[in-house]
């Protein structure tokens, strides 16, 4: 692998009351690839990418690991290192795309915030810039939509102006947290080839955040297997499939029988195969 | 969240001790009471006593001073001291006459309201609805000008305008009581309803009707207090302290203790009704906790 | 829809200036029976009794007293006041522009300090100065603009005196004004000397009215910022790398106005009330402060017209704010 562009290594973290959230959790990513971060909820998935944009509740203190990005440590960086980082260098699209926009400002603002601050463009060419990425996420009448408040629009033509947004810069690394659990199923597979194209063009690496191994089956290029904050499992996509070696990995893909459709209807996990889980991690723990 | 536990031995009152807020309030307001019933015991001085030759004199730590009169004199010669302890009967007596007067009203009808709904809560509601529409303000300048000045109009403004607090917040209370299951049961035992809204639903709204009092007292102390500033409450004779603060007024640049005392003694007796209220309200409703 | 909601608010601003009327003519005619005898001077006859109560209509039934009253308020003529025997009218709306000065500068005292102490304590979240500002906030909450202006007076006018304690302008001054919005007036046609003249005197007043309004406005607006800053929106402008103060003023504050307002607007009618008293302490010639004289007097015309001239400001201010939350929520705008 070429130098790594995001570098989580042993990370963990915990509640102000001592539960464990995160354990030893390492994850390597190269420039321009997509790694699939799966997991139940409440398996810490969301845990790391809010530790990656350093926007984790105050509850939850990172006791361990580093993360870096570049060569960059983000745990303890000063504000200034974090806030040129972020927007410019990497960049979140977001879960739900109905509470995600300000409700009392345009599009068009929110949308040139970062071009004019972080790129210095002037406002009309912020305007024009936002314009054409508009367009690069399919979406016609633009100059409308720039208009327009958020309440104005779907929530799929919202969820595209976030990711509009979250390209607007070339980020280098994009965290995707579950982009598509919010939308129905039909809008959920334009989004995704959205999200592969313009990932693909830009040569933007993502981290996408998903409990649905659909998704991970369509997007991802490696893949980490997340239970109650450890890792079970990471290998490439095309291994998983072929030959999941922990027990919880199986179970996981066996509760969704139709990998190859994302948002299908998962099948409940058995109390035993979680005991067992469990009891492996715990003997992981102790060796 | 994990609420602070209490141990089983410890009742109401030790939670409100516990409370450094209610605890400054309390005993601040039960100093008050102390003087202004042995005000004539503990007063230094007659408070009406005029000495033309005393007049003016500061407070003892300020040179010119005279140590039989602790906080001075005023414009004419009476003793600062004296007149302070005398003038908390009038703000106590409209402090626990008005506000328990409009807590009663208040407290019935919305006890009704929420009780028994139907026409009746929509009647009271509207009431309330209306009578706060009309901003007090204007409200009191037409009471006491139709009323006249004197101690019953201060007291007749303050209830006619301020019983819609205690109904609007109790009947509430009184609303999300009659939905638990406890008053379901008092029903099916066939109590009688007005029991059951006295005896089972009062109690547990006793608590916020305490807090609601404890403010509006503070509000009938400032309400008093401005009327006697303006000479619109009880006739100059007695001191009051809102009387007082207008005399120190006018003699402000020569005697400047004329006006401070009788004010620092409003402030810290507004303060101690409100931070009773707050403390209250913390002690004895963990719901309430913010 | 925001038409609507207009002519809605229209429509009641009428219905409570006419409960107004009524209620005015109700207390004053009917409580304590008859308003001759609060008027009349001690040792008038019965003869000169008779002569008023014809003059005032007050020998007709009750109804029709209303009506002539109405009629006659409709006209603008409120009669004449009995202690200064001028045309209430004139005597009015000669005092409004003092009042609507002091309270309107006293409202932008308000509102710059609390939404600025709001501000603050947003970015200084879980710090000591949070603590602070909330302690001293729940003081300022506790004590009413009465109290205020007295300490004022008393800090710096006498013990320190930077600031007159008195009066709206220094009676010495030759003013050069045509109209009585002496502050408006002197600003507009660029006498700045006189505009600092006339804050020097209204400053006081002013934020002994503003401290309790200012308090409530940073207390809700703080927990509505708060509550703000944990929206989704929020925290995407934060991973956008905006610094913490522009994401509360363009995210945000927004969001937090429309709350606020609702309640500026409530508690600024409560602003107006407090007018009559610190009018009153600062010797401010406002209607508050002829208020005051016109009860102490029982001049009843001259109290029906301030009471009715309170009314009025008390509508408009809340139609105003009614305005502003149409024109500030692009929901209700567009809908």
């Amino acid at each position: 692998m070429r130098r790594p562009l995001l570098d989580i290594e042993g990370l963990s973290a915990r509640t102000a009351d001592g539960q464990a959230v995160l354990l030893d959790v390492s994850l390597l990513m190269g420039p321009g690839e997509v790694h699939g971060l799966v997991g139940q909820s409440g398996a810490g998935k969301t845990s790391i990418a809010k530790a990656v944009l350093g926007i984790l509740p105050r509850a939850i203190t990172l006791n361990e690991g580093s993360i870096r990005f570049d060569g960059t440590e983000l745990i303890g960086a000063p504000a200034a290192t974090l806030d040129k980082l972020l927007g410019t260098d990497i960049a979140l699209i977001p879960q739900d795309p109905m509470t995600a926009l300000n409700p009392s400002r345009r599009i068009g603002a929110q949308l040139t915030d970062s071009l004019r601050l972080k790129a210095g463009l002037s406002k009309s060419a912020a305007m024009e810039r936002a314009r054409k990425l508009l367009e690069e996420v399919h979406l016609t009448d633009t100059r409308r939509i720039l208009r327009a408040y958020p309440h104005e629009l779907s929530g799929g033509m919202r969820q595209r102006v976030l990711i509009a947004s979250a390209f607007a810069l070339n980020p280098r690394l994009i965290i995707a947290d579950e982009p598509t659990s919010a939308l129905d199923v039909t809008v959920q597979k334009q989004i995704l080839r959205l999200i592969r194209r313009l990932q693909r063009e830009h040569e933007t690496a993502v981290l996408f955040v998903t409990h649905d191994l659909g998704v991970v089956a369509q997007i991802c290029d490696d893949v980490t297997v997340l239970f109650s904050g450890a890792v079970v499992e990471q290998t490439t996509v095309h291994h998983l499939f072929r030959h999941p070696r922990h027990v919880y990995t199986r179970a996981l893909i066996a509760s969704n029988p139709r990998y190859d459709q994302p948002g299908a209807s998962l099948r409940p996990i058995s109390d035993e195969v979680i005991a067992d889980t469990l009891q492996s991690l715990d003997a992981k723990g102790a060796s | 969240m994990v609420e602070t536990v209490h141990a089983p031995s410890q009742g109401t009152f030790g939670r409100i001790l516990r409370e450094p807020r209610a605890l400054f309030g309390g005993l601040f307001i039960l100093f008050l009471i102390f003087c202004a019933l042995s005000a004539p015991l503990i007063a230094p001085h007659d408070p009406l006593e005029q000495d033309l030759l005393l007049e003016k004199i500061p407070p003892v730590w300020q040179a010119g001073s005279d140590p039989a009169y602790l906080l001075g004199t005023d414009g004419l010669g009476r003793d600062l001291l004296s007149r302070l302890i005398h003038a908390a009967r009038i703000s106590l007596i409209v402090a626990f006459v008005a506000g328990i007067l409009a807590c009663l009203l208040g407290t019935t009808l919305g006890l009704l309201a929420g009780f028994y709904g139907r026409w009746v809560d929509t009647l009271i509601s509207r009431l309330v609805d209306i009578w706060m529409s009309f901003p007090p303000v204007l409200l009191s300048i037409l009471l006491v000008a139709v009323l006249g000045s004197g101690l019953h109009s201060v007291i007749v403004a303050i209830v006619v305008i301020d019983w819609t607090r205690f109904c609007r917040v109790v009947r509430t209370e009184t609303l999300a009581q009659t939905k638990l299951e406890y008053v379901d049961s008092a029903v099916t035992l066939g109590m009688p309803r007005m029991r059951i809204l006295f005896r089972e639903i009062l109690p547990n709204v006793f608590p916020v009707i305490l807090v609601l009092l404890s403010l509006e007292m503070g509000i009938a102390v400032i309400v008093e207090a401005i009327l006697s500033f303006v000479g619109l409450s009880v006739s100059t004779d007695t001191p009051t302290w809102g009387g007082m603060i207008a005399e120190g007024r006018q003699v402000i640049y020569q005697a400047w203790w004329v006006l401070v005392f009788p004010l620092a003694a409003l402030f810290l007796t507004v303060l101690a009704f409100n931070q009773l209220g707050d403390g209250l309200r913390n002690a004895l409703d963990p719901a309430l906790r913010r | 829809m925001w038409y609507r909601i207009l002519l809605n608010r229209l429509i009641l601003a009428a219905v409570t200036l006419l409960g107004v009327a009524v209620v005015v003519f109700v207390l004053v005619r009917v409580v304590p029976g008859d308003p001759i005898a609060m008027m009349i001077a001690p040792g008038a006859s019965e003869a000169d009794i008779q002569d008023l109560r014809v003059r005032y209509g007050l020998d007709l039934p009750i109804v029709q007293q209303f009506t002539v009253w109405i009629k006659g308020i409709l006209a603008g003529d409120f009669g004449k006041s009995f202690s200064l025997r001028q045309g209430v009218v004139g005597l009015v709306v000669g005092r409004v522009p003092a009042t609507l000065e002091l309270a309107g500068l006293a409202l932008a005292i308000a509102m710059g300090l609390g939404v600025g102490i709001a501000v603050v304590a947003t970015l200084a979240r879980g710090r000591w100065l949070e603590t602070l500002i909330d302690n001293v906030n729940g003081l300022v909450l506790a004590v009413p603009d009465f109290i205020w202006a007295l300490v004022f007076v008393l800090v710096l006018g006498v013990l320190w005196p930077v600031l007159p304690i008195s009066g709206r302008v220094d009676p010495r001054l030759d003013l050069d004004l045509a109209s009585n919005f002496y502050l408006a007036e002197a600003f507009f046609t660029g006498q700045f000397k006189l505009v600092g003249h006339l804050l020097t005197h209204m400053i006081m007043p002013a934020v002994a009215l503003a401290l309790p309004l200012a308090a409530i406005i940073a207390r809700v607006m703080k927990g509505a910022l708060q509550e703000a800053m944990l929206q989704d929106y929020v925290v995407l402008a934060r991973i956008k790398g905006f610094s913490r103060l522009r994401i509360v003023l363009q995210e945000a504050m927004r969001n937090a106005v429309v709350p606020v307002l609702s309640l500026t607007g409530v508690q600024f009618t409560f602003l107006v009330g407090g007018t009559v008293i610190v009018e009153r302490i600062f010797s401010y010639p406002g209607i508050g402060n002829m208020a005051i004289d016109a009860v102490i007097n029982r001049d009843l015309p001259l109290i029906q017209g301030l009471v009715l001239a309170f009314a009025i400001m008390f509508i408009l201010i809340n139609l105003a704010v009614d305005l502003i939350t149409i024109v500030l929520n692009p929901r209700l705008r567009h809908g």
